[in-house]
């Protein structure tokens, strides 16, 4: 594994931004939210990524993340 | 007599001091050069250094003179410097490391310590370019010879002993032991890869796709050999890698650093205000290969082969 955590490399989850169709079991500290459709998704995640100035990452089942480091 | 008689300091001694002085300090401005590309406060920082040479090449140069006049304590005085010259190292240490948060990407630990070393031992190139210096002028008044030769003599050991010391704390850099080429930046999606190499996939924002798209410049590190990647590899030399990059040609946002496990190579990759290609290959050839991550290769080898 190496010493990844030492070097302070990781990122923690700051949001998440969803569709209807996701199913969210846990979010842990994150913030959840719900866009009515794609275009809102985008919207959305990119107005809290300029807040926060975080980074944001787009998983393969459509959910992005905002991630701050 | 007013008492001050036997005071009065000779002409040869005064000579010997002022050569010696002068050496020293010289010693110490010829590497001051490499050292203001490390240093953000030009002109303060090299006037400090340089009032550090004076002193340094000051207790070094009347030392010979102090001990001829059976005046033993005066060794004393050299590990003072030696302390202060400690000073010098953590006070150093504590200025870079207080700047840390203001850079575009933090210097990092090892590359911190690297440069406040440096600052100590260039320290000890004044000190001892003096005392040589004084030595070996002392040496040559004791054969008897003219007050000309014994500058030329106390020049010429100063000399030969700058060139000693400055070879051997000479380190390599990156340039020495890899090759730094530019290479093409991929976007897919929120995926960031450069020529193959998986680097990031942060890239979620259609922003962020088009920034690195357009302006991202990345760059390729190969070692020349195998065991150079052990050095390459490690966090603080790639820190200190990307530091010097973004120092150099600023950075709007993102940047990163990856290893490829397979080949060795390192990635870095970042988005710069100025884009100036030339200059980054130049920065990345020319950053300071870290003492505390060198590795002697010649060492591991011979105990591999013990064992």
């Amino acid at each position: 594994m190496g010493n990844e955590s030492t070097q302070r490399q990781t990122a923690a989850i700051i949001a998440a931004v969803t569709l209807s169709n996701h199913k969210i079991l846990s979010a842990g500290e994150a913030f959840v939210l719900e866009a009515k459709d794609e275009e809102e998704q985008q919207k959305l995640t990119l107005e809290i990524a300029k807040t926060v100035k975080g980074d944001v990452t787009q998983l393969s089942n459509g959910i992005y993340l905002i991630l701050k480091s | 007599m007013d008492g001050r008689g036997p005071m009065v300091i000779s002409t040869e001694d005064l000579w010997l001091i002022i050569i010696a002085i002068a050496m020293g300090t010289m010693a110490r401005l010829l590497v001051l050069k490499v050292d203001y590309k490390q240093y953000p406060s030009y002109p303060n920082g090299v006037l400090i250094h340089v009032v550090l040479a004076f002193v340094a090449a000051s207790i070094g140069a009347v030392a010979i003179p102090a001990i001829k006049s059976n005046n033993y304590t005066a060794v004393t005085f050299l590990a003072l410097a030696v302390q202060n010259f400690r000073d010098v190292r953590k006070t150093e240490r504590e200025s870079l490391k207080d700047l840390e948060e203001t850079e575009y990407t933090p210097r990092g630990n090892a590359y911190i310590d690297g440069i406040a070393k440096t600052f100590e031992a260039r320290n000890y190139f004044a000190l001892v370019v003096s005392l040589t210096t004084a030595a070996s002028m002392e040496i040559v008044a004791a054969l008897h010879i003219g007050i000309m030769y014994q500058v030329v003599a106390g020049i010429l050991a100063g000399c030969i002993v700058y060139q000693v010391i400055s070879r051997f704390s000479k380190g390599k850099s990156v340039g020495d032991v890899a090759a730094v080429r530019l290479a093409d930046i991929k976007v897919e999606g929120c995926e960031v890869s450069v020529e193959g190499t998986f680097v990031t996939n942060l890239a979620g924002t259609q922003n962020a796709q088009k920034m690195i798209a357009k302006e991202g410049v990345a760059v390729i590190i190969e070692p020349n050999q195998k065991h150079s990647a052990i050095a390459l590899h490690n966090f603080g030399q790639r820190k200190a890698i990307l530091f010097e990059a973004t120092r150099t040609l600023g950075a709007k946002r993102y940047n990163f650093t990856r290893k490829d496990y397979e080949t060795g190579k390192i990635i870095i990759l970042f988005v710069p205000i100025v884009r100036d290609f030339e200059k980054l290959i130049d920065v990345v050839k020319n950053t300071p290969l870290l003492e505390s991550v060198k590795k002697s290769h010649a060492v591991l080898r011979s105990k591999a082969v013990e064992e």
